[in-house]
């Protein structure tokens, strides 16, 4: 299991001096605890959600943390092209193209991880969710099976069967509704990224060259 | 009641000139077509649709799009309503049905031989319509493949002890098909299909709600299916009883009356069930549509229906 002790809480990686820094270590923590989480789901049996709720809501904290670092991070960055003039702080590259592409690049990266983990979480949830709603059913059912030790009637086989039909269509439709909301949110992403990196239209200047001879 | 109700979702999501273009061409289609069918066209087509479909069609454009509505989704909206009168008219002819919406249906009036031959008259007709949208027929395409392929599934399956599974299956199959692809008419892009899907299957379960109720609220009454053995949602939820899964599957026939309280009372159960549907719709339409407001009134709109 991964040791995530020390890294919870909004902000952790944020304390830091470097804002690029602070963004990555602020990830670290998020992806961390949802590790954390997904373990203790894998490993724990039906019913004992207790657990995976509050690691659950543990992750809140480092997601906040990330939103922080990408936060810190923008500001620094428009600090930086706000003042032209301004000395780069010591150790730190001086204000100019690499900033910019920086700022570019890793602003909608964090933004497709932040995307990502999220889905991720809800994904987990979810699962959490659809268990809890047929786990009283299936104890039933099951606890049926055990006493008449596998003899059960036709009609209620065919009850337990239904039910856990019904479970796996639901984590099945769940899976796939969370990877087309994650492909919806990331093509915007793209779209969006597209739209900012694109080249300024030139084929205005084509047309200035012709000029009417009077 | 019921067409009150949707003439007043019409109303609400704004489609009152879009549905009456609607009803022109459809009139003036009817009046083109060969004299020799006309009055059964007419007598299909001229008695009063709730225009369900098409509004499908037009909520689902208006989820993803702004503006009026293009004349592509208009025709997509003409030859749905053309292939839903098919599926009616065959549908009548298999359950033996003499009446829909209070009125003779077209085989019991025409004959069998003028229903078969006006229904595929209609087929041809709408991929007339559809010229050059290349989308538009492969979906038509896909519709009456589903179709057809749900209405044997569901006549092979009958008076067999089956499931709510096996009945959401067959429903997505027939009436999910249906609204699959009128979602996929109208926003182009795939991205409702799962909503138009999820949207079908609740307008399948009230209807067999409604049925079990006595309700005329959908058209239709329930005997055809109580007789057949036909897997409705309340059949599926009575059936896990020993005792009515007997008299379901018993190919006599069995006390009819019987099996009936048996539906009536998992009607509780099926409102339930068909809650969890309404939601499930709600969600897709939140997750997908940039504009949701026009489906989830879609979805307030069927959930209405067994509850008339």
């Amino acid at each position: 299991m991964s040791n995530t002790e020390g890294t919870f809480g909004p902000g952790s990686g944020r304390s830091t001096q470097d804002p690029v820094a602070g963004f990555f270590l602020a990830m670290r923590d998020a992806w961390s605890a949802g590790a954390a989480l997904k373990e203790t789901l894998t490993t724990s049996a039906i019913g004992s959600h207790p657990q995976a709720t509050s690691v659950a809501a543990g992750l809140l904290g480092p997601m906040i943390g990330v939103l922080g670092a990408m936060a810190d991070f923008a500001a620094t960055n428009r600090q930086r092209f706000d003042q032209p003039g301004a000395e780069p702080a010591a150790g730190s590259s001086p204000p100019g193209q690499d900033d910019a592409a920086a700022a570019d690049l890793l602003l909608p990266i964090g933004h497709a991880m932040m995307v990502a983990a999220n889905r991720s979480m809800s994904y987990w949830l979810g699962l959490v969710q659809i268990f809890e709603s047929h786990q009283a059913k299936l104890a039933e059912v099951v606890g049926q099976e055990a006493a008449v030790e596998g003899n059960a009637p036709g009609s209620e086989r065919l009850v337990a069967a239904d039910e856990l039909r019904a479970l796996l269509r639901e984590v099945g439709d769940l899976a796939t509704r969370e990877a087309r909301i994650l492909q919806k949110d990331l093509s915007s992403l793209d779209e969006s990224l597209a739209r900012d990196l694109q080249q300024p239209d030139l084929s205005g200047s084509y047309n200035r060259r012709w000029r009417s001879k009077i | 009641m019921q067409e009150q109700s949707t003439q007043s979702v019409i109303a609400r999501l704004g489609f009152d000139s879009e549905m009456t273009q609607l009803r022109e061409r459809i009139a003036r289609w009817v009046a083109g077509c060969s004299e020799e069918l006309r009055e059964a066209l007419e007598w299909q087509f001229l008695m009063g649709s709730k225009y369900f479909r098409p509004l499908t069609i037009f909520s689902c454009y208006r989820a993803a799009n702004q503006g009026p509505i293009p004349e592509q989704i208009m025709q997509s909206a003409l030859v749905i309503e053309l292939f839903h009168n098919v599926s009616l008219i065959i549908d009548d002819i298999v359950d033996r049905s003499p009446t829909r919406r209070g009125r003779a249906t077209m085989h019991t009036k025409f004959g069998e031989l003028s229903a078969l031959m006006t229904s595929g008259y209609i087929v041809a007709e709408g991929y007339l319509q559809l010229k050059d949208d290349l989308t538009g027929i492969a979906l038509f395409s896909e519709l009456l493949k589903r179709l057809g392929v749900a209405e044997c599934l569901q006549w092979r399956l009958r008076r067999q002890p089956l499931g709510v599974e096996d009945w959401r299956k067959i429903a997505g199959e027939d009436t999910g098909s249906m609204f699959e692809v009128c979602a996929c008419l109208g926003d182009r892009s795939g991205q409702l299909r799962t909503f138009g899907g999820l949207l079908g299957l609740l307008y399948h379960g009230c209807d067999d709600v409604g049925d079990v109720k006595g309700l005329a609220a959908l058209g239709g009454g329930g005997e055809e299916d109580l007789r057949d053995g036909i897997l409705t949602l309340p059949a599926a939820l009575a059936i896990r009883d020993p005792a009515a899964a007997k008299i379901f599957c018993d190919t006599e026939g069995g006390d009819l009356t019987e099996l009936g309280r048996y539906f009536v009372a998992k009607l509780p159960e099926a409102e339930n069930y068909l809650d969890k549907i309404a939601e499930e719709g709600r969600i897709e339409a939140r997750s997908f549509a940039v504009n949701p407001a026009p489906l989830i009134a879609l979805i307030e709109q069927t959930r209405q229906l067994s509850r008339y």
